[in-house]
Formats: C-alpha cells, sequence, structure tokens
C-alpha cells in the first residue's frame, strides 16, 4: 500500500473537492501567495537523499527531546501544576452541623456552626527526617528511598480555614433591601493557616524529584517514570478508557443517542421507542424518547422546556429536511406522543411543570428546582438553555442520520473513541477518595466539640494527614485503584511493578497500556487490532492468554497528549479570529449553510467556510500560535469541525510536505525537535484527524516513478518501522519473520534476557538482579535503535546539553552460529555450545540476590540476661544452621562464601531464642554488600547480598532476535567442531529443523548481513519494512570474499576430512535468558511429607517432591513399566499398612489390651470379632487409608474382601 | 590406497612463513589423519602456564572478585618452560597443593589510583617471581614509543582511592581442561586444489561470458589475460571450495568448464600463536606430544614399565 489513512468523505467528494482538501493543509503564510510551489516542485527541488536525511535526523531529535516516557512524567507534571489544585477545588465547603442533642448544649443558647474551607496547595520536594532530636530535614533522593524502603514522597501543603459561627437573624431597614430579616453569620472564631494534609509520591525524574536537575546521575540508565511506595518500584499501566464528551450512536439493544458523562446526574439519552398504542402498530410507527435525571420524557417536551417556542421551530433545529418519510413519521409520532403525555406542553412552563413532576417522584430526586437542574445538568458544557436546546437537536438529527444509514454508529474500539488515563487521572481519582474519607473523618471530629462547653481546637487536631499518605501507599503497594465509575469498587493491572532484568524490560512496562473488561474470554472485537492503532500501538506485542489484545503497548514515536484545555480561554479567542461565529443564543435564527465547531465536544460555534477555517487554524498550530497538542478535525459528511485539546489522546509526529522546504532554511543550526514543530515541517497527528491525512509510508512513495506520481501525499512517515512498539522495531528483520516469532521476542524473550541493568548496582538492593559479563551490541542496526543509541561523542564532553541518558536495548553477545546437525545433539531445538567459547567468558553472567530483615537495636535494654542465653555469633554454634562467617554483630564479612545451611543474618530474641535467617537448600554465594539502614518510621533493617557468577550449563535458555528459543543441549570440544578455512569455529550450532516450521528466514538474513558487517560492508540497516534486498546482502557477501548465501565449506573436526554439505555459518545476536537449570535443579531423597495426607510437599524450595503428573504415568503404562510406576506412586509416596479382619472384612485397630496373666499387650485387634485370629496387613497408600477414616468418622463403613496372596 | 602396500609414511613439511606468532606451511605426502592430528593436538593438548589460583587482598574496584579472577586466567603467559614443568597435581616437592617452583609461578599485583585520572590495570603490572614465565608482551617493537603502543591486557580500571591488590599462582595446563591453557588462537588446514580449466569449452565462451564467469567466484581464483584474452589460474590456493565457479559454470550451460579435485596428500597449514609459545616452537611442541602419545601406545601393554621408562609422558597420559 502506498499510503495510509483515506478520507471518510472521499466518496462524496469530486476531483474539484478532493483539491480544494489538500489545500487545507498547506500555509497560507509561505510568502508570496502567487508563487507558493506545489508539492511535487517542493519535492524536485529537494531530493530524495536530502528528505531521508531530514527524516532521520528529525527521528534523532525526536528521541532526543522526548525520550520514551515522557508521556508518564509529562501527565505527572501536569498533575502537581494544575490537576492537584482542581482536585482539592472540586470539593465546596464543609458545613459541619451541630448535632442538635440538647442535653449536650451548655450555657450558651444557641448551637454553633463551623464551616471548612480549602485553598491553596504547594508541594515541596521529597525530604527525610534526620531522626529523634535532630530537628533538620535532609534531601530524600530516590536512592535513599530504595535503600532505606522509604516513599519517596513530598509534603502536600493547603490552606485551610475555619470558621465557627452562630446563624443569626438581623434586622434591616426595608426600604433599602426589600426584606425585613436576613441570616447572617456572628462569627466566634476564626483560623486560617496552612497545615500538611498528606504525602504524595512523587515520580522519579518528574519536576518535583531532585534528580531532574542534578549534575550527576544515579544510573544511566534511569530514565525515571516511576514511583518509589516503600522501597518498591511501581509505574502505572496507562488505562484506555472510552471518551465520555463524544455522542455515541448504537443500535444495540435498541436504537439511541448517548450523551455520556462520569457523573451520572448529566448523562443523557435518546433513544427510539416503540409507539404503546396498539391501534397504531401496523403502521411501525416509532418516537423520540429521552431519559434523564432517572426518567423518560417525550423529547418534545424537553425541546419546550429549553425554551424553544414552536413545532417548526424544532424541526428547524433539527434541521434532517422533509425528504426522507421515515424521519417525517418519527417527528410526527413524537409529537403525537408528546400531545398525549402532556396535552398543554406547548403554552407558558406546563413543560418545566410535567418535568418537575416527574423528576420529583423518583426515588432519589434532586434537591434543585427544574430550572436550576435544567442549567446545572442538562450539557453543563453549554451556557444558556437556548445553546442547550440546539445541541437537544443536534443529538435528535445524529440519531435520526444513523437511523436512516447516512451515519455510520460508533465503533467502541476505534481509537478516536478512547483516551489513555495516566498519572493525572488516575492519581486525581484515588486522591479524591481519601481526601472525602479525611473530610468525613474531619466533619465528625469538629461536630464533637461545637457543643457548648469544648473548645474548638487548632485544625491540625481534624484534619489527619495520615489518611491520605497511608492512603495513597496502600493504593500504590497493594495496586488496588478506585474504579473510575463505581464508588465502591477497586480494580487491579492500574499499577505494575517495575521490571530490572534489563532496561529493555524496563522501558517497554512503562510504555503499556491496558483496557479493563468485565469479562474476561469473548469480549468481541477489543482484542483486535483496529486500523486506527495505526502508529498508536503495536499491532505485534500482545500477551498471550486471558490478555491477549487488551494488553497493548506504545507505538515508538506514540505520544499522549496532556490537558491543555486550562487555556480554553486562550483557544477560544484563537477561534473566533480563524473565522468562528459565536453561536447565537436563540432558538429561531436559521444557521444556513454553516459548519458547526465543537470544542472537546462541547458545541461553541459557527464557521460559514470551514476549509478556509480549518486551514487558518492549522497553520496557526504550525507557527505555534496553538498548542501543537491541539487536534483538528473537518468532518465534511457531518459539516462538523471537531477540535480537541484534552488529555489522552495518542499523537504521533509527521512530516509535513508542503512545508518541507524550510529545512533548507535551517542548514546545520538545528539541534531542537521543538523548532521542527515551531517552523511546521512535523506536526504532532492525533487519530481523528489522521483520517483526513494522506500519509506516504516512506519517503520514496513521494518520490514516485515518473508515471506514478497521481497521489498526492500530504504527510510522510519518519520510518517504517515508528508504527511498532518498541521491543519490535529493535527485532532485526521484523517483516521476513512470522508475527508470532516477533511477538515471542518483543513480548518475553527480550523480558527474559540477561542484560546490563544498571549503572550504579550499589545503590540498588533488588531481591533478584542479574548481569551479563560481556554485553555487546549487534552488529546490524535499526532505525530505532540508532535513534535510541547512545551519543558517539558522550565522553563526558556534552555534559551541557540535556540530552536524556540512553539505556542499553540490546542484551546479549554475537555468536558465530552454524546451522547444522551436529551428531543429533541439537535435536527439538537444543543448540550445541563450544566448550571454549564459554570458558573464554562467552554468556558468563551474575546473579546477586538480597536478603532482607527487620532488627531491633536493644543495647538500651537495661535487663539483665543470663550468660548462658546470649547468643554469641561468630563463637559458639547456632541450634539452626552454621555460623562460622559471622562477625560479633551477626552479619557475615564481606567476601565470604556462604553455603545452603549456613545463617545470614543472625538474631536472637531476648528470651535467648534463635530468629536468624537461614540460607536455604538451594541458595548460595558470596557476600556482596551489608547494608545496615533504617526508614522514616523508625524500623531497623539489614540487608544482605550474595552474589554468584555462573558460566553457562546444560539446560540453560537462550534466544536469537526471532523468537527462536532453545535449551543447551552439549557442550562440545573446540577441536571437535567443524573448521573452515580461515579456522573459524562456530560458537553455537543450531537444528536447521527449527526454520521451516517457524517460519523466522529473518534469522538467515541476519547472519548473512553480520557477515558482511563483520568483513567491512558498509550496508548494516536491518530495519523492518525497509530492510535491503537479498540481492544486496549477497552482493555484499561476494565483494567480502565468501559465498553468496553465506555457505561455508567446512572440514569435520574430528577426522579432518571435508564435510560433503556447505554449511550456513554467520554471526548471530543471542540472548540468555533467565531461565537457569540451576534455578531449576532438584533432587530429593527423604524429606518433608504433608502432615494430613503424608505425601510429599510441592515446592523446590520446601524440599518438596518431584511433580509426577498424569502424562508421565501414560508414559510408563505406555512401556508396561509397572514396577517402576508402583515405585513412583506408592514406595516413595505415601506408602502404608492398614490391618483388616479376614473373617468380618473390617478394620482391625491397634490397640493395647489385657491378656490373660495381667499383661497388656499393643497388637491388632477386631473389636467386632474380639479376637486377634484373622488379622490380615494389607499395603496400601495413606491417602486410602485417610480417606476410609474420614468416611468412618460420618458413619460410613467399609469392608474389604480380603485374598492371600 | 593399494592393497597390501605398508602404511609407512614419509611426509615432507615446506615452510612458506614464519613469525612469532604465525607461521605458514605445507604438509605433503601423508594423509587427512595425521594432519588433522597435528591440528587438534596444537589445540587442545600443548602445555602452556596460565594463571590458575587468585588470592584477592583487597578489590574495591567496581568488578567483583570472580570477575577479576577469570580475567587473570585467560592473560596468555610466556611458556616456553611448559614443556619442562610438572603437572602441579603430579608434583613430589610440593605434596600437591602447587606451590613450589617445578610445577607453579607465582604472580603479585597491587596498583592504587592516587589520582584522579583513571588508572588502566593491565598485565604489565603483574610481578612474576619467574622471570621466563611473564605476560606476554603486545607491543610492535619496530613503532616508536608511543602510549598506545607501550601498554597491556586491560584487567580493571580505577577510579581515585581504589585498590587492587592479589596474589596469583600460574600452573602448568593444557587446552583440554580450560580454554586458557590453549597456545592456538586458531590452527587450520585446508587441501590444496588442483584446477583443470577445459580449454575448448572454454574457448566456446565470449569475453564477457569469461568476465562474468571470473567474477563469479568471490575470492580471486581466475583472470584473463589482456593479451591472448585466456583465462588461467592465478592463485589456486585461493579457492575456498564454495561451488561457485561450478555453479555459475551450470548456469551458463557449460557444467565441464571446470574441473576441481582436492589432493587427499597435500595440505596448507596455518598456525596463529596466542603468544604465550612461538608459533615454530607449537608446532614442534604438538610432534612431539604426538610422538609420546604414539610411544604410549606402544609401551600400553606394559603399564609398570612405562611409567618407570617415561615418567613424564605418564603424567601427560593421565593429565589429558
Amino acid at each position: 500500500m502506498g499510503h495510509v489513512g483515506s478520507s471518510k468523505d472521499g466518496t462524496e467528494a469530486g476531483p474539484s473537492a478532493a483539491a480544494m482538501g489538500i489545500d487545507d493543509d498547506e500555509d497560507i503564510d509561505l510568502g508570496d501567495v502567487d508563487l507558493d510551489p506545489t508539492n511535487a516542485e517542493i519535492l524536485e527541488e529537494l531530493g530524495e537523499d536530502i528528505v531521508k536525511y531530514w527524516c532521520k535526523k528529525a527521528s534523532m531529535l525526536f528521541f532526543n527531546e522526548y525520550g520514551l516516557i515522557s508521556h508518564q512524567i509529562n501527565s505527572f507534571n501536569h498533575f502537581i501544576h494544575t490537576g492537584l489544585q482542581k482536585t482539592f477545588e472540586s470539593f465546596g465547603d464543609l458545613v459541619v452541623t451541630p448535632g442538635f442533642d440538647p442535653s449536650k448544649k451548655g450555657e450558651n443558647e444557641h448551637f454553633r456552626y463551623a464551616s471548612v474551607k480549602f485553598g491553596n496547595v504547594k508541594l515541596d520536594k521529597p525530604m527525610f527526617w534526620g531522626g529523634e532530636g535532630n530537628a533538620q530535614e535532609f534531601k530524600m533522593l530516590p536512592r535513599h528511598a530504595r535503600i532505606q524502603r522509604m516513599t519517596y514522597a513530598s509534603k502536600v501543603k493547603i490552606q485551610v480555614k475555619v470558621q465557627v459561627y452562630v446563624p443569626k437573624k438581623v434586622r434591616s431597614d426595608k426600604f433599602k433591601t426589600g426584606k425585613a430579616e436576613f441570616l447572617d453569620r456572628e462569627v466566634m472564631k476564626e483560623d486560617e493557616r496552612e497545615i500538611i494534609i498528606g504525602r504524595l509520591p512523587v515520580m522519579v525524574k518528574s519536576d518535583l524529584c531532585w534528580m531532574k536537575e542534578a549534575e550527576k546521575e544515579d544510573d544511566e540508565f534511569d530514565h525515571g517514570g516511576y514511583f518509589i511506595v516503600k522501597g518498591a518500584e511501581k509505574t502505572f499501566i496507562a488505562q484506555e478508557q472510552l471518551y465520555l464528551k463524544r455522542l455515541w450512536v448504537m443500535n444495540s439493544p435498541g436504537w439511541m443517542i448517548a450523551y455520556k458523562s462520569q457523573m451520572k446526574r448529566n448523562r443523557m439519552v435518546i433513544k427510539l421507542v416503540g409507539n404503546s398504542r396498539g391501534e397504531e402498530v401496523e403502521n411501525g410507527d416509532m418516537s423520540l424518547a429521552v431519559y434523564f435525571l432517572s426518567v423518560e420524557v417525550p423529547v418534545w417536551v424537553l425541546f419546550f422546556a429549553l425554551g424553544v417556542s414552536s413545532d417548526k421551530e424544532i424541526v428547524d433545529l433539527i434541521g434532517c429536511g422533509n425528504d426522507d418519510v421515515r424521519i417525517q413519521n418519527i417527528l410526527f409520532a413524537s409529537v403525537r406522543d408528546a400531545d398525549e403525555k402532556c396535552g398543554a406542553f406547548r403554552r407558558g412552563r406546563h413543560a418545566v411543570q410535567y418535568l418537575e413532576k416527574c423528576v420529583k417522584s423518583v426515588q432519589f430526586p434532586p434537591s434543585e428546582s427544574m430550572q436550576e437542574c435544567l442549567e446545572m445538568y442538562v450539557f453543563p458544557g453549554i451556557s444558556g438553555l437556548n445553546r442547550k436546546a440546539r445541541f437537544l437537536a443536534y443529538m435528535v438529527k445524529g440519531l435520526l442520520l444513523a437511523y436512516t444509514g447516512r451515519r455510520k454508529c460508533d465503533n467502541r474500539d476505534d481509537f478516536r473513541n478512547k483516551r489513555l488515563e495516566l498519572a493525572s487521572e488516575l492519581l486525581d481519582r484515588e486522591l479524591k477518595v481519601h481526601i472525602a474519607h479525611a473530610r468525613k473523618r474531619m466533619a465528625k471530629a469538629l461536630q464533637r466539640d461545637l457543643y457548648g462547653d469544648r473548645d474548638v481546637r487548632p485544625i491540625e487536631h481534624y484534619l489527619d494527614a495520615s489518611i491520605i499518605t497511608n492512603g495513597l501507599q496502600r493504593a500504590f503497594s497493594t495496586g488496588a485503584w478506585s474504579h473510575p465509575y463505581k464508588r465502591m469498587e477497586r480494580i487491579s493491572g492500574v499499577v505494575a511493578n517495575v521490571g530490572r532484568t534489563n532496561p529493555l524490560q524496563t522501558m517497554a512496562e512503562l510504555r503499556r497500556a491496558r483496557q479493563q473488561v468485565q469479562y474476561t474470554g469473548k469480549v468481541g472485537d477489543a482484542r483486535y487490532p483496529h486500523p486506527s492503532h495505526w502508529g498508536k500501538v503495536c499491532f505485534l506485542s500482545t500477551p498471550d492468554g486471558e490478555n491477549c489484545g487488551l494488553v497493548k503497548n506504545l507505538a515508538v514515536t506514540g505520544l499522549v497528549s496532556t490537558d491543555v484545555s486550562a487555556v480554553s480561554e486562550y483557544i477560544l479567542p484563537k477561534l473566533l479570529d480563524c473565522g468562528m461565529e459565536e453561536l447565537v443564543d436563540d432558538t429561531s435564527t436559521h444557521l444556513g449553510n454553516k459548519d458547526k465547531v465543537l470544542l472537546n465536544g462541547d458545541w461553541v460555534g459557527v464557521c460559514p467556510d470551514s476549509s478556509s477555517f480549518v486551514a487558518e487554524l492549522r497553520s496557526r498550530r504550525r507557527r505555534n500560535e496553538l498548542p501543537h497538542q491541539v487536534e483538528i478535525k473537518r468532518d465534511q459528511s457531518q459539516h462538523e469541525v471537531r477540535i480537541y485539546s484534552d488529555a489522552g489522546r495518542i499523537l504521533r509526529p509527521l512530516l509535513v510536505v508542503g512545508n518541507l522546504l524550510k529545512i533548507k532554511g535551517f542548514k546545520s543550526d538545528c539541534n531542537s525537535f521543538q523548532s521542527l514543530l515551531d517552523k511546521g515541517v512535523i506536526e504532532l497527528i492525533g487519530p481523528e484527524e489522521e483520517e483526513d491525512c494522506c500519509t506516504a509510508w516512506g519517503v520514496e512513495y513521494l518520490f514516485g516513478k515518473e508515471g506514478k506520481r497521481s497521489v498526492k501525499y500530504t504527510h510522510c512517515e519518519l520510518d517504517m518501522s515508528f508504527l511498532l512498539g518498541l521491543s519490535c522495531s529493535l527485532v532485526p528483520f521484523a517483516n521476513h519473520d512470522h508475527a508470532r516469532r516477533v511477538l515471542y521476542q518483543s513480548q518475553k524473550h527480550s523480558s527474559q534476557a540477561i542484560g546490563f541493568s544498571t549503572t550504579n548496582p550499589n545503590i540498588r538492593v533488588d531481591t533478584l538482579s542479574h548481569q551479563l559479563h560481556y554485553p555487546q551490541k549487534p552488529l546490524f542496526r535499526t532505525m530505532a535503535s540508532d535513534c535510541l543509541g547512545k551519543p558517539d561523542n558522550s565522553l563526558g564532553q556534552n555534559k551541557i546539553s540535556k540530552i536524556p541518558p540512553k539505556a542499553e536495548f540490546y542484551n546479549g553477545q554475537n555468536a558465530i552460529v552454524a546451522v547444522n546437525v551436529h551428531l543429533g545433539y541439537n535435536q527439538e531445538d537444543s543448540l550445541v555450545m563450544n566448550r571454549a567459547s564459554l570458558q573464554r567468558g562467552m554468556f558468563r553472567s551474575e546473579h546477586i540476590r538480597s536478603y532482607k530483615s527487620e532488627i531491633d537495636n536493644k543495647e538500651s535494654s537495661d535487663k539483665k540476661r543470663k550468660p548462658e542465653d546470649i547468643v554469641n555469633f561468630a563463637k559458639l554454634q547456632s541450634k539452626i544452621g552454621r555460623v562460622d562467617s559471622l562477625d560479633d554483630d551477626g552479619f557475615p564479612y564481606v567476601g565470604a562464601n556462604l553455603q545452603s545451611g549456613d545463617i545470614i543474618i543472625g538474631k536472637g530474641a531476648e528470651s535467648g531464642a534463635d530468629n536468624s535467617v537461614k540460607l536455604k537448600h538451594t541458595e548460595r554465594g558470596y557476600v556482596q554488600k551489608v547494608v545496615l539502614s533504617s526508614n522514616d518510621e523508625g524500623k531497623n533493617f539489614a540487608v544482605v547480598s550474595l552474589r554468584q557468577v555462573r558460566s553457562p550449563v546444560l539446560g540453560d535458555k537462550f534466544s536469537s532476535m526471532h523468537g527462536q528459543k532453545g535449551v543447551l543441549g552439549f557442550l562440545e570440544s573446540q577441536e571437535n567442531f567443524p573448521f573452515t578455512r580461515q579456522g573459524i569455529v562456530p560458537d553455537i550450532v543450531i537444528n536447521p529443523h527449527a526454520f521451516p516450521s517457524r517460519q523466522t528466514p529473518g534469522q538467515l538474513l541476519e547472519a548473512a548481513l553480520g557477515k558482511g558487517i563483520a568483513c567491512g560492508g558498509i550496508l548494516r540497516q536491518a530495519t523492518p519494512f525497509s530492510t535491503p534486498s537479498v540481492d544486496a546482502i549477497t552482493e555484499q557477501l561476494h565483494r567480502a570474499g565468501f559465498s553468496r548465501w553465506g555457505n561455508e565449506r567446512v572440514y569435520n573436526g574430528r577426522t579432518g576430512e571435508m564435510v560433503r554439505s556447505l554449511i550456513f555459518m554467520g554471526p548471530t545476536f543471542y540472548q540468555r535468558l533467565h531461565h537457569m537449570s540451576e534455578d531449576k535443579v532438584k533432587f530429593r531423597n527423604t524429606g518433608p511429607v504433608h502432615p494430613l495426607t503424608r505425601q510429599p510437599v510441592a515446592d523446590r524450595k520446601r524440599f518438596g517432591g518431584i511433580k509426577f503428573g498424569e502424562m508421565e504415568r501414560d508414559c510408563l503404562i505406555a512401556h508396561g513399566a509397572s514396577a517402576n510406576l508402583y515405585e513412583r506412586l506408592f514406595t516413595l509416596s505415601d506408602s502404608s499398612q492398614i490391618h483388616i479382619c479376614s473373617k468380618c472384612k473390617n478394620v482391625a485397630n491397634v490397640i493395647l489390651r489385657p491378656v490373660s496373666g495381667g499383661r497388656k499387650i499393643r497388637g491388632p485387634y477386631c473389636r467386632h470379632c474380639e479376637s486377634a485370629d484373622d488379622i490380615v496387613v494389607a499395603h496400601v497408600p495413606y491417602g486410602a487409608k485417610l480417606l476410609c477414616q474420614e468416611l468412618f468418622s460420618m458413619g460410613i463403613n467399609l469392608k474389604f474382601e480380603t485374598q492371600l496372596c | 590406497m593399494e592393497g597390501g602396500v605398508s602404511y609407512a609414511r614419509m611426509p615432507r613439511v615446506k615452510i612458506r612463513e614464519l613469525k612469532d606468532d604465525y607461521a605458514k606451511f605445507e604438509l605433503r605426502d601423508t594423509d587427512a589423519s595425521i594432519a588433522n592430528a597435528l591440528r587438534r593436538v596444537m589445540i587442545a593438548e600443548v602445555p602452556t602456564v596460565a594463571i590458575d589460583l587468585v588470592e584477592i587482598e583487597v578489590n574495591s574496584s567496581v568488578l567483583n572478585d570472580e570477575f577479576i579472577a577469570h580475567r587473570l586466567g585467560l592473560i596468555p603467559l610466556t611458556s616456553e618452560r611448559a614443556m619442562s614443568m610438572r603437572f602441579s597435581r603430579d608434583c613430589d616437592a610440593c605434596d600437591g597443593d602447587g606451590q613450589c617452583e617445578f610445577c607453579s609461578v607465582e604472580f603479585h599485583l597491587r596498583v592504587k589510583c592516587m589520582t584522579d585520572q583513571t588508572l588502566d590495570v593491565t598485565s604489565k603490572d603483574l610481578y612474576s617471581s619467574d622471570p621466563t614465565v611473564s605476560p606476554v608482551d603486545f607491543s610492535d617493537p619496530s613503532a616508536t614509543d608511543s602510549p598506545d603502543n607501550n601498554r597491556g591486557i586491560i584487567i580493571v580500571k580505577l577510579r581515585r582511592g581504589q585498590e587492587l591488590k592479589l596474589r596469583a599462582i600460574a600452573r602448568k595446563g593444557i587446552g583440554k581442561d580450560h580454554a586458557k591453557w590453549s597456545p592456538a588462537a586458531t590452527v587450520t588446514f585446508m587441501y590444496e586444489p588442483e584446477i583443470h580449466i577445459n580449454e575448448d569449452l572454454m574457448e566456446t565462451l565470449t569475453l564477457e561470458e569469461k568476465r562474468e564467469w571470473v567474477d563469479s567466484s568471490p575470492t580471486r581464483v581466475f583472470e584473463i589475460d589482456p593479451v591472448t584474452q585466456q583465462v588461467m589460474v592465478v592463485d589456486a590456493e585461493a579457492y575456498t571450495y564454495d561451488d561457485e565457479v561450478l555453479k555459475k559454470a551450470e548456469a551458463m550451460g557449460k557444467p565441464g568448464l571446470v574441473e576441481i579435485i582436492a589432493r587427499q596428500d597435500s595440505f596448507i597449514f596455518t598456525v596463529e600463536s596466542t603468544g604465550a609459545v612461538k608459533a615454530s616452537q607449537l608446532v614442534l611442541n604438538a610432534i612431539e606430544i604426538l610422538k609420546q602419545k604414539l610411544d604410549a601406545v606402544r609401551l600400553s601393554e606394559d603399564t609398570v614399565e612405562a611409567d618407570d621408562q617415561f615418567g613424564e609422558l605418564g603424567a601427560h597420559m593421565r593429565g589429558g
């Protein structure tokens, strides 16, 4: 395909309209209009190479400025600058009324009232106390919060004003005010001050974070974008929600159009309902009904209540024309329905009275009058009842057009109908829950002190700061977040732990988006890719299983908008300047052919010429007179211009073809992506605006062949691979592989690869972290890896520039891989590896595991303990483990070699009991670090880190970049491998059967390209969708002196003979995954059993047994190995005995009974037969014996037939 | 090979190129088994000396102890004396713990960074107790004394205040035990090709077709004589047996255009040394080891006598 996106009104527009539509994207301010060059002339003048160079340069500037997680940080910054104040302001004054208990009235004659008002909110940077007695506060850096298990939070200070007053009647001059008396407040006490209302977790590298302006990075791979809550790193997964501010046309279960809102009272639905009268059923007429404020009324009545004065005005407002008989019938039926329900609705205020009667009869009627309800709850964003009537008519028109087939129903999976919720929206929601909780507690406490005898105390006494602080921490720690609609419910999947296996996994997790559905399983089309996902979310990366299609990944250049509607007062004047007219506030003026202008779903005006209006708006956006995030959509079929400036839209940068000439003026001083935006060379396109853009997928489509230049492109992609997500765009030759293999690599293997996770391990005490000793970059490059890679001049010289640090996104090593069968050891995806390569350090890795424990310092205790109760580590033996490596303080010394069973943290209680932390039987290592610390709650704790260095062993897992994973099946000596005439011996031998069924020729292309690169070739790009052709790769190999197809003649390493076949061999990038056999190997001779069933316990950590499943049982049955099966399931499991009386077939008991002679003996005895003569012993599993006993306790007796064998 | 002919071989060696770390020679009048045996022995059974035990006293660098120990073990040490040394497990002078002068060499490393400049700890900072066993010097003698030329293998980099202090024991070993003891960077051989051009078929090609066929070889094996317009072989040994020219001839409709046979009794050896042993000495040591293995096979019936007569050989055989 040559271009993406197509105009929805393409079928209706003729050639002249199409040409006029394309002209919309040209800037009027290009100079002399008469000399305005066309797009074709622009492209001829620049040339293809210059445009390609600028595409790459713009991509690099984009990533330098925005990085990969700017959507997280920008959302949080917007919240702390704007959203937090709004959150508090959304709560009005709190009026505390007294309890009106006469017995507590006291000496005063009147009951006292209180009023609490919130004012200005301020936030500090994170600080922490130095301890008791030390009043000084210190900077809290993220590394302090991590190591000391504190929450990286800032204090929220708010201005609170409390008034205690008594309402009092005051006389006044009747002739001045018109009233004899009115209620005034007699203020008895007033208090206003700034108090700390709670602590808000701070996102790392946001504006509130110390690390944003720090000269020296803690960790070069740390980009921020997450929170630290009690030492754990948490991040938000963007939540995909329906956009509520647009009208929704649905035809299931019936035809309706809905105005949705989070507040229930603001919602409105217009339905097509069947006529209730029986005698007119044969006509099939349907009428319009509107459902709002929990009642259903005829729509005509609502029109008259909003100020329309005649039926003709309503028909003119709707404006569907009179040419469709079905629409006429619906309107007539609606009028008839209104006449039947409220006969006099046209006269006077009868319509309002009818509505009031309906609304007041519901279960929970609103307390306001009907007039106030119409002003507050009906279309709250629009002012004026007459304008609301116009909007209502606009809704009716939309429904009728959809019913007659001239408008499509809204697709809930289209990304134009979606908004992503990030830190700004999520924190606002959670904070409101806890502020409401704190206010409720404050009101209750204040109410008690309002009684006569008590004094109202300072504000700090009533506002409990821990409610908000602990509430936010609990929400982050447990992951149970407040529901967007249901107040009492909480949802999961909002907060995720930040993974630290490698930097790519961290980045991919910060760029995740999720859609919540009520039922797993069938969710309709929500799991499928939609065409609007192009360039916004990756259509390959998604988990398999129950979240398939619901959890998505942002495309590599995807940005998420923040709310710029705070400048709505700033945008509206711009719209009026560009030609918009204000909407008249009456119901009788005809709008004629003017188009509607909607701003964030609200109808704000009309414009006579939408073409010039939209062109002028876009021109101003490209000149930075409007924010770049503003989205402008011209809908010619519905005669609308829709403008969006709200948060949560996914935007992406596209090249504007008409403004390409401006790059000549940049020359070489362009070092900012913002200047490209300001010049209009690049603009950010949202999902709805993209439907009107004619976008070329690559630069070569702009410069089509001579006869194929008929398509006039308005925009161009920066690179073809930017529609993929972060992990997918790093896969070489991804378009040559099966999509499933790219999915495995991007979703799973890249997260499991062991790489270089941090540049500063000293500041981290992760429970488990991995590090590859010699990580390497691959030989190939992709466009995404070029833009995201390290700057070339990064030797500390560019400290002045604010380029964000770049992480390492390739986690593995280059290995010489031969595709060969090596003695059969690499069957079933196994790999044969060169032992000498591993001994020289290939894929060697380091694993650090931390053990944490809380400790108490009891030196201040004045109790005298007995000398024999003191546990002296390093001298005496502990009862539960070895203490050879511990110092006097109970901690091991750095460098000690600890084995399983050793004590790692020595602890003793006051009673002398030994509570030490001991290594389990699978854990060992060298002591890397011992940390003693305390958090801000005064708890002391210790962390001991153990280090293990591992070389690959049989059973370890590896994977290429194409989803070809395999375990290590054999380690071969170097001299036994086949060798080439140059002496090259492969590091890895892979089975050729792995390629045909999995369809991964990309791996072979990567190896062939890598071989050419290693020999000095200049062809290095392996970007998906713009990969070099096979001819180019083979030509590069040929010039390097190798066979064209990458095959080589090899000699048998064992015999020296020439191998008859040519073997494909080349460098391939391989990753070591963190599934290692040392973590999974398990053996057991004897060990713990379950106390109830006496069967072995389950886990490896608990020294459990090896699972012998149903399939294993079937395998042994197939082989006829019954003795083996008997041993596995009985002898080694829960072998037991049961005594049975063969005479009466009951179970005999083993009891102590008297016998003749006065002695007592112990043995089996049948109580039924009262003898021990016929007892036999049967060997049964203990589970069967347990079942027999359980049934007996329920009164069910089992009988056993016995037969001697 | 004819039946009844004796298996005695008279191989001939012709040296083409000889440097300290590189050797190229021809081996003729023998078969592939001897050539491959020589290759395998050079890779895996020629003994060298490498660091085998590291006691780290102080290590405040960013790398941990195992990392540094592994890097120390991979440093090649000059091992001319290795053939006459003893394996530490068979040494009777120190009861097998490998600490005496007959079977081990001691190294010391003591470096501390006192300046703001990053300090590179290299193999030149290792001090040996035996001057004949020291880290291999990779500097180029012909170049002038420039800073880049005079550096060894980097072990670790230290910042101000960081320190590394350790003692290391180097022992004799062979590459079969660990790759660090292998003296060969790589050893390879190829069969000498015999190339016969069918002149009659070649004459049926046009000059353009001849050039196209000549260019189909990725390595420069054939060339067109500018005077006579004939295709001739300029470098037969550049042929890599990749069948490219054969496929091209078949594609052009001339399947018998050229005939290439690998001679089964001529081998061209290439030996690259890591510097621990000179390349020439490596070949000689390999031949010596091969002879010892053959002697051991011949005397294997009398084990006791073999131990007495060839004590060092017995130790080597058990080591392998």
